[in-house]
């Protein structure tokens, strides 16, 4: 199965140059895109909150490099 | 793939902006950093934000017993700030405290064991059950399938397969977490390193990571890289209780002994990287990946769980007739492998709806690990902004599979302990007088000797030669923790915040959290003995500094004076006081909103005094304790006190104030050396370190400044307090014992109604401020709900600071306060082991001195005091003070 997770990783590199290469948006069209509601992380503390609890109880990974660390969990 | 044209046309998605849609176009263009990806942790504006948040479970099914142990809750408090700083470097800092406290699964075991014991109280109307206490050893009946059955009677043979948590309470525990973050925002290229620890008392955590990104493709593409390390540091105490029953043969090499306690040393490291892409899809659509690996090695166990191994003799079924075996079940310490390679992909899709200027975020993380471990998330949330508000309720949905090594519990076809066995299969024996010679046991319960000659057993002193289980025979790795195991997790919340014209940002939110066996189908069809409900729920203020700093540089050149001028200028009375002194307010124009946040950490250590004298150790033990004898002390005592405080003026002379508080204690004791002829008496209070920590009492009120604002001020302050705090904490149930109630000073509050009056006096000349202040708590109640009231209090301080620079003062301060003695009994069952057991060791008077510091600087005032005390008188027997450090931070709005 290694090799069809490497085609996967391949597909999904091309996929990625294509949104690179065919994406226009001029500057002035980008004011949607500044809206506070369409931050990632647009309630930054209540998100670092929650994903502290589910990593407490659950055995998934982060997906956020930064801010490593933390608890022990043991409870 | 949508393309869109740069000039606005027939296809112009949006032929007519909004005015506020032309305003963000205008900042979109000007930001340097467009978009905000997963991995960006500098805010863009500065900010202030404070948060207190709680996660609540509820009650395990423990199937044929309740518990009765407090559930699992989870109390955390949350600092955060961010500002810019020149050359466009940002300076961001978080600071957390969590506590948590309550019932916390041990072990997992077959129903049939009865590990969760009933206890069983005497009460008028009979024998109940009050509750149930883990019994991490036993025994249980198996079937040749090794299924537990529940007794030899013909009608039980049939097997339960049924699973229960084995649940024990835990400890109060705190941690604290401090992290800063250096960004900078450049044009293209975002650099930025974070540096963090987090402290428990058993883990240590210390935390660095870097990374950068870079905009290219006109800003619509950023690519960001980042990487991790993590140093983790276990010194953890094991239960002092379960010791007995607990195997940890496998972390001999780890633990080390003080006295009755045993504490298992361990450390890890986590490297972690990570690679983003964050593209611009088109106008309304924004897509940003996450690739990531974690790499971790050392100890990944928790040092707290068991998994319960069924020991059953190699000759358990050596019959083919035999149709039960009772097995020997007993727990050992969790192993897991020392190696983990996680592997995570994280997509995130924001896409917005013009009608109805919302925004849909789509989250997909999926990730994988050498435990076999695999797991799925999918989150949808809807941003709903509503004028001044902000909602967006949102769904996850979670599934992951088992660890390769989780096991709820385990059989072994061997005996865990039993006499051991020549090649011949005969008993081997030694004279414990000579321990290097052997002698054999035959069937018949002769002795032979080497040479295989009778011996004559009365010369001897034969003892059996005891042989422990094989771990080889045993799975290298084994965990029983049911967060390991396979199950789902559904949960469904909403968040919101509100912003008001100051810059000021009220969040908050509630989420309720199932876990479950199957609840998407599948599962590992355990029965779903773990599954659980859980609530979080969190509240929080945020302060756009920068918002707020246009309003002071706007009001500065529109209006008269105001209280933000006040601030900004250093021309108030109240910000040149001592951090430590409550209830000095400065004045405010009518209408105008502060808040601000107050710290403080009060310090008891040293020697144990009675009035001002230093008591050696019998004294203490004779005499500490009313009647009965003392078996410990405490050594140290520390109070943190946090306090949100927000005040609004009525009037230019009327301010009212809502002041919620966080108290966190912590406590360490020793024991008193036992004379030979005395048994002290079973204590429950333990070794080490104990804390509390809950919402505090609220208090709320408003003072009055007569006149106000002119260079000598008076202040009549009358605040109430609201008994939100808790005065029924207990201590960890012991075995079969009951809980016991936690004394009155690791107590977060009074339990009754109380007046706080005050009076203050602020006087300036020049560069020279000065004050005084009498205040006081009087107790409106008899007693509270346990049975007894505390003292009364009176307070007189006295202070001069000195203005040495513009915004910025020294303070001089002396401080005297009296507190009377505690009223009524404690209702409740409590130890009477140490001096803090008794209310008749409480009150006292104490002079203290301080000095401090006091700034300025854009609408906020920053006051720092350092408190000594000079002389104390202690009512009874109490632990001396040492030091208070107040901080104080105010921000007008």
């Amino acid at each position: 199965m290694r090799w069809f997770a490497r085609l996967r990783f391949i597909l999904l590199i091309s996929l990625l140059g294509m949104l690179v290469s065919c994406t226009t948006v001029a500057p002035w069209q980008r004011g949607i895109l500044a809206q506070p509601q369409m931050a990632a992380r647009h309630a930054p503390l209540q998100s670092a909150r929650r994903h502290h609890l589910y990593n407490s109880r659950e055995a998934a990974a982060s997906a956020q490099t930064q801010s490593k660390g933390g608890a022990c969990g043991c409870y | 793939m949508a393309v869109i044209e740069p000039i606005a046309g027939s296809t112009e998605p949006f032929p007519t902006p909004s005015p506020t849609l032309q305003a963000l176009t205008q900042a979109a263009i000007l930001l340097p950093g467009l978009l905000l990806t997963t991995a960006q942790a500098a805010e863009p504006t500065d900010t202030i934000t404070l948060q207190y948040s709680r996660y609540s479970e509820a009650a395990r099914d423990l199937i044929n017993v309740t518990s009765g142990l407090p559930t699992l809750a989870v109390d955390t408090l949350a600092v955060s700030g961010s500002v810019g700083l020149s050359n466009g470097y940002r300076l961001s800092a978080n600071v957390v405290q969590d506590s948590w406290s309550g019932a916390t699964p041990v072990a997992t075991s077959p129903l049939m064991a009865n590990s969760n014991r009933p206890v069983l109280r005497n009460t008028p109307g009979g024998v109940i059950t009050s509750g149930a206490s883990p019994m991490l050893n036993g025994s249980v009946l198996l079937n040749r399938a090794l299924q537990p059955v529940a007794t030899a009677a013909p009608a039980d043979l049939q097997p339960d397969r049924r699973n229960v948590l084995v649940m024990s309470s835990a400890s109060p525990e705190m941690r604290q977490q401090a992290d800063v973050a250096l960004s900078l925002d450049s044009t293209r290229w975002n650099p930025h390193v974070n540096v963090g620890v987090s402290s428990e008392p058993d883990f240590l955590s210390r935390f660095l990571s870097t990374g950068g990104s870079v905009d290219f493709n006109e800003q619509l593409s950023r690519l960001s890289a980042d990487v991790s390390y993590t140093h983790n540091s276990t010194n953890a105490v094991l239960d002092t209780e379960a010791l007995p029953y607990l195997t940890r043969n496998a972390y001999a090499s780890q633990l080390t002994r003080n006295g009755n306690s045993e504490q298992l040393h361990a450390t890890r490291s986590d490297r972690s990287a990570s690679l983003g892409l964050s593209q611009v899809i088109n106008v309304a659509t924004q897509l940003d990946l996450v690739l990531g690996v974690t790499k971790s090695q050392g100890y990944m166990e928790n040092p707290y769980k068991a998994t319960n191994v069924i020991f059953i003799g190699d000759a358990a079924f050596t019959s083919p007739f035999a149709t039960l075996v009772r097995g020997d079940m007993r727990a050992l310490l969790e192993q897991r492998p020392d190696q983990r390679t996680q592997y995570v992909f994280n997509g995130h899709l924001a896409h917005h709806f013009v009608g109805l200027d919302s925004s849909l975020h789509i989250d997909y993380r999926h990730t994988q690990d050498d435990w076999s471990s695999d797991t799925h998330t999918l989150e949808l949330e809807w941003v709903q902004p509503l004028g001044d508000w902000q909602l967006a309720p949102y769904l996850r949905a979670y599934r992951q599979s088992a660890a390769n090594f989780y096991t709820p519990w385990l059989v072994s076809a061997q005996n865990y302990r039993a006499i051991a066995r020549n090649n011949a299969g005969l008993e081997l024996w030694r004279d414990a007088d000579r321990p290097d010679v052997s002698y054999t046991r035959t069937l018949a319960g002769e002795f032979l000797d080497n040479a295989g000659n009778a011996i004559d057993v009365s010369k001897l002193n034969l003892l059996p030669q005891w042989q422990n289980f094989s771990p080889a025979l045993l799975p290298r790795h084994f965990s029983s923790d049911h967060r390991l195991a396979a199950f789902d997790t559904v949960s469904a919340g909403i968040t919101f915040n509100r912003k008001f014209a100051r810059g000021l940002v009220i969040e908050g939110g509630v989420e309720f959290y199932r876990r479950g066996d199957a609840l998407f189908g599948g599962g590992s069809n355990d029965g779903g003995f773990a599954d659980v409900d859980a609530w979080m729920a969190n509240v929080g203020m945020r302060i756009d500094l920068q918002s707020t700093a246009r309003r002071l540089r706007r009001e500065g050149l529109q209006s008269a004076p105001t209280h933000a001028e006040h601030l900004a200028h250093g021309n108030s009375h109240a910000a040149m006081a001592p951090a430590s002194l409550m209830f000095v307010h400065p004045a405010m124009p009518r209408g105008s909103f502060m808040t601000g946040y107050r710290y403080s950490t009060a310090q008891q250590r040293g020697n144990l005094l009675r009035g001002n004298r230093t008591l050696d150790n019998n004294t203490l033990m004779q005499t500490a304790c009313g009647t009965a004898l003392c078996s410990e002390v405490p050594t140290r005592m520390v109070m943190g006190m946090h306090m949100l405080d927000l005040s609004y003026a009525l009037t230019n002379a009327v301010t009212l104030m809502v002041m919620p508080q966080f108290m966190a204690m912590e406590m360490s004791m020793r024991q008193l050396p036992a004379p030979s002829s005395t048994a002290f008496p079973t204590h429950v209070h333990g070794q080490g370190d104990h804390h509390s920590a809950s919402v505090a009492d609220t208090l709320a009120g408003a003072l009055w400044q007569l006149p106000p604002g002119t260079a000598h001020a008076l202040q009549l302050g009358m605040m109430l307090s609201i008994p939100t705090g808790k005065v029924d904490l207990t201590n960890r149930p012991s075995f079969q014992n009951p809980t016991t109630l936690r004394h009155v000073d690791m107590q977060t509050g009074s339990g009754t109604w109380d007046l706080m009056p005050s009076l203050t006096y602020n006087g300036n000349w020049r560069h020279g401020y000065w004050g005084m202040q009498l205040s006081g708590i009087a107790r409106l109640q008899d007693y509270n709900k346990i049975g007894y009231r505390l003292g009364n209090l009176a307070q007189y301080s006295t202070w001069a600071s000195y203005a040495v620079a513009s915004g910025f003062s020294t303070s001089l301060s002396i401080e005297y306060a009296r507190r009377g003695r505690t009223h009524g009994t404690i209702d409740a069952p409590h130890t009477s082991s140490s001096p803090m057991d008794f209310l008749t060791n409480q009150g006292g008077s104490r002079w203290n001195v301080g000095i401090g510091l006091q700034a300025m600087f854009g609408g906020s005032e920053l006051s720092l005091e350092w408190n000594v005390p000079i002389q104390q008188n202690v009512r009874g027997v109490q632990l001396e003070s040492a030091k208070r450090v107040s901080v104080r931070w105010r921000y007008g709005l």
